[in-house]
């Protein structure tokens, strides 16, 4: 920084400082290195499957069913005989797909609703009951029939898991949008005559990017939960396409005796909620100037 | 003379962290508060007053280290005593009184039981002869009214004088040897504040306690305080007793901080042009707030009552009251932020109070309004350049014009101009108020409107945006309505003053005549108010004012 003009303020906060700089401090994170680290080990897992894999991961191979773990079968073979490994890799595709469409869905879709109830009080109440009547819905019955009235298929299972999440992000930023558009500097604007589609994009909208990003960590790993509870309950996603969710679900019959093959898809969604999770913790705490106010208030 | 001193600080310095623009918070402090004493510690922020205050708690946050000096209450290091003894100290020997009685007290127990608990913590077990007693001649020594009655409230029931008062009584409960006060009534009204101010004085009187007073005003300080202590920048500039302090002040910066206090003498009427019809008008105004639903009706505010009033092209009128008395309201409605509930507003004959906010587009530029708070009536994340320029570009002024006279604007208001790339935490509260009115400016408003735009800033920089604005109004023939709580500050700038009470204008004319001869029992009662200096008039009054009378 050049020397700015007057002698530092020692009460600044670190919710004033230019999104530039707080990003920077994004790194020193624990969390934050970590959660991106696994995610993008996974990612590339993921997205390199189709040469990582040794075997099709379809590939029924009755002769070899059940087997441990070994140099033929890395992580084993299920009862049809397919290999484990290659079907956690291909695997990851759709639980990691899930994860981020659904965080999409519902942030974007969030996002809307929650600018337009907070801003314009008019639909407020009537678009906030409707989704409060979205959240009264158990998310795991509401997908189930969904699957049960379309069929199972990776965008029924996709828009059944982000509906239920909408109303948290629509809250979420509603909230903000109702305490930011109290700001002196929001009404200076309005003063000033900036058109109200103006006003939320440049005043208010980059107050909500920081919750969000760190709803939409929770969020995704909400999601590749779920997708897996679905997919254990039997109505995700055909088991054609291997997802962590089904080759569990399939699994399951010969847990005593071939545990391996709910063993590491089993892993590999514990370990990717524990970094998406731990990623959304070190967000929250860079991003939220509440946590991220370090510094005491000194007169 | 001859008994222990309350209070005796010696040589103290308090460490700032590393980072910080200097080393010391304190630096080498030495003060004594004697019992029956009030002393008052006066700085502007950031002179360290309130670290004092913090440390002789010890409750300094942990990023600041107390490394010289001792702190001595009634014989006992603060700086050296263990936790626990902290704890034993603080309310039995050493209480405090903080500057937000609504964020100081507790809003889920009832006003008794904190004051019973503020016994119970301390007083011996045997000392506990009837604390339901003890409880009410607290609250009738602090003049709380029906303390039966009042013991039963909570917080937000009462108002801010009596919450403070409050905060007295839970001080006064174990008769500590110190009292801190820190800005115990910088929050409160004039009326309450002067009120506050006599209780304080009355208890000096009664108990034995030393209070240190801490506050940024010195009209406040010829009130009440005894001795006096200026500090700036962790220093002490200036100490003595208050006569000596307040005639004859030694120090430059002591003056300096005298002569920014206003006074509360009008200025003296300035030609204003021979005015035709009033460029603002507002013609019985209501506002009424309300939690009114469907067809229910519920609790209404009346917030603006009938309000009228004119102001001609040039005219500065200040509207003076206190809080609730809905000036702001008026600000807003006038602003148009807030739809008006009836009546007019006329700008040039234009009646713009019901019109839709489409077709007030034409004329939002011509009303401009700089706020309050400065560190949020600026978007911290836009660079002020993008702040300034917001408004013209709206208008359709192309980027570079806009550009080029904002630079000119900031350059006006006492910024340089390449700073318009900067972000506004890089300012300080005097800057961004002016970068505020640099913003207002750039849409070349014929009026503006002032919502207590200097009440947030030290009396140095207050003075100096008050010298701005007045200025400027000259330079740009600026019509100003100036909304404050201050009459010494209302006095400073305005030709005519309106004064406001539970949304009524009960008083309005000539600033001169206000001030000198006010009507209303309200606005007199105001001016009572008002902390001045009294008995310290100092040799040359500013500007050496005719009276009314001698011209």
């Amino acid at each position: 920084m050049s020397a700015p003009a007057e002698p530092f303020i020692a009460h600044e906060m670190a919710a004033d400082l230019p999104d530039v700089r707080r990003a920077r401090a994004l790194w020193r994170n624990p969390g934050v290195v970590f959660g991106v680290a696994v995610l993008l080990i996974i990612l590339l897992l993921a997205i390199g499957a189709a040469y990582l894999a040794n075997v099709d991961p379809i590939l029924l191979r009755p002769r070899f069913r059940l087997r441990a773990p070994s140099a033929i079968a890395w992580l084993g073979t299920d009862q049809f005989g397919r290999d484990v490994y290659s079907r956690v890799l291909f695997g990851a595709r759709v639980s990691l797909f899930i994860g981020f469409a659904v965080a999409t869905i519902a942030v974007v879709a969030g996002l809307i609703i929650g600018l337009v109830a907070g801003y314009l009080r008019l639909l407020d109440a009537i678009l906030m009951r409707v989704m409060d009547g979205v959240m009264a819905i158990p998310n795991i019955l509401l997908a189930i029939a969904m699957v049960t009235l379309s069929g199972a298929g990776i965008l029924t299972v996709i828009v059944a898991i982000a509906i239920p999440e909408i109303p948290r992000v629509a809250r979420l930023v509603r909230s903000v949008v109702l305490s930011v558009r109290e700001e002196p500097y929001v009404e200076a604007a309005i003063g000033v005559g900036t058109p109200v589609p103006l006003i939320m994009w440049r005043h208010i909208l980059p107050n909500t990017i920081a919750p969000l990003i760190v709803q939409g960590t929770y969020t995704c790993a909400a999601a590749i939960l779920t997708e897996a509870i679905l997919s254990f309950l039997g109505a995700g996603i055909p088991t054609e396409i291997p997802s962590w969710g089904n080759i569990m679900a399939e699994g399951r019959q010969s847990f005593q005796i071939a545990p391996w093959v709910i063993l590491f898809p089993g892993f590999c969604v514990a370990l990717t909620v524990l970094a998406v999770n731990v990623l959304g913790d070190g967000l929250r705490d860079m991003l939220d100037p509440r946590i991220a106010r370090g510094m005491d208030n000194l007169q | 003379m001859s008994e222990a001193p309350a209070l005796d600080i010696q040589g103290l310095s308090i460490a700032l962290p590393r980072s910080a623009e200097r080393g010391f918070a304190v630096e080498n402090l030495s003060l004594q508060v004697r019992p029956q004493e009030i002393v008052c510690i006066v700085g502007e922020s950031g002179s360290g007053k309130s670290v004092t205050a913090l440390s002789i708690m010890g409750l300094l946050p942990r990023a600041l280290k107390a490394t010289h000096g001792a702190i001595d209450v009634g014989g006992e290091n603060v700086l050296t005593a263990s936790r626990a003894r902290l704890r034993e100290l603080r309310g039995n020997r050493i209480a405090m009184i903080f500057q937000e009685p609504m964020t100081a007290l507790n809003p889920v127990l009832s006003v008794g039981n904190q004051i019973d608990e503020a016994l119970q913590w301390h007083a011996a077990n045997g000392a506990r002869a009837a604390p339901r007693k003890r409880v009410l001649d607290l609250m009738e020594s602090v003049g709380l009214p029906d303390p039966e009655q009042l013991t039963r409230s909570y917080p937000h029931q009462l108002s801010g004088g009596q919450r403070q008062r409050v905060m007295i009584a839970m001080a006064l409960a174990n008769e500590p040897a110190l009292i801190i006060a820190d800005e115990p009534t910088t929050a409160l009204d004039v009326t309450t504040q002067a009120r506050i101010l006599r209780l304080l004085r009355k208890i000096q009187r009664t108990h034995r306690s030393g209070i240190l007073f801490i506050t940024h005003d010195f009209g406040v300080v010829a009130e009440i305080a005894d001795r006096v202590v200026v500090m700036r920048h962790g220093r002490v500039v200036e100490q003595g007793s208050v006569d000596e302090v307040l005639r004859n002040p030694q120090n430059t910066y002591t003056k300096m901080l005298l002569e920014a206090v206003p006074s509360a003498e009008p200025r003296p009427a300035r030609l204003l042009p021979k005015a035709e019809a009033p460029i603002l008008t507002t013609q019985d105004l209501q506002k009424t707030f309300g939690d009114a639903f469907f067809l229910r009706a519920g609790r209404t505010v009346r917030a603006l009552d009938d309000v009228s009033i004119d102001v001609h092209r040039g005219e500065t009128l200040g509207i003076v009251g206190e809080s609730g008395s809905g000036k702001s309201t008026l600000a807003r409605c006038i602003a148009r932020l807030i739809d008006p509930s009836g009546g007019e507003i006329r700008l040039d004959g234009e009646e713009i109070g019901n019109k839709t906010q489409a077709a007030l587009r034409p004329f939002r530029r011509r009303v401009q309004i700089v706020f309050q708070d400065p560190y949020r009536s600026l978007n911290p994340r836009r660079t002020i350049g993008q702040s300034i320029t917001e408004g013209p570009r709206n208008y359709g002024t192309d980027k570079g014009a806009a550009w080029t006279r904002a630079g000119a604007l900031l350059d006006l208001v006492g910024i340089e101009a390449r700073a318009l790339a900067r972000y506004p935490h890089e300012f300080s509260g005097g800057q961004r108020q002016r970068i505020a009115i640099a913003r207002a400016l750039a849409m070349e408003p014929d009026v503006l409107i002032a919502d207590e735009a200097v009440s947030a800033l030290d009396v140095s920089v207050q003075a100096q945006v008050l010298d701005l604005m007045e200025r400027l109004r000259g330079e740009f023939g600026l019509t100003i309505l100036f909304i404050t709580h201050d009459l010494r500050v209302a006095a400073r700038l305005c030709d005519t003053v309106a004064v406001m009470l539970n949304g009524r204008i009960v008083e309005h004319g000539p600033a001169e005549r206000i001030f000198r001869e006010p009507q209303h029992s309200y606005t007199q009662a105001l001016l009572a108010a008002a902390p001045k200096m009294r008995h310290f008039e100092r040799a040359t009054p500013r500007g050496s004012l005719p009276r009314i009378g001698t011209v």
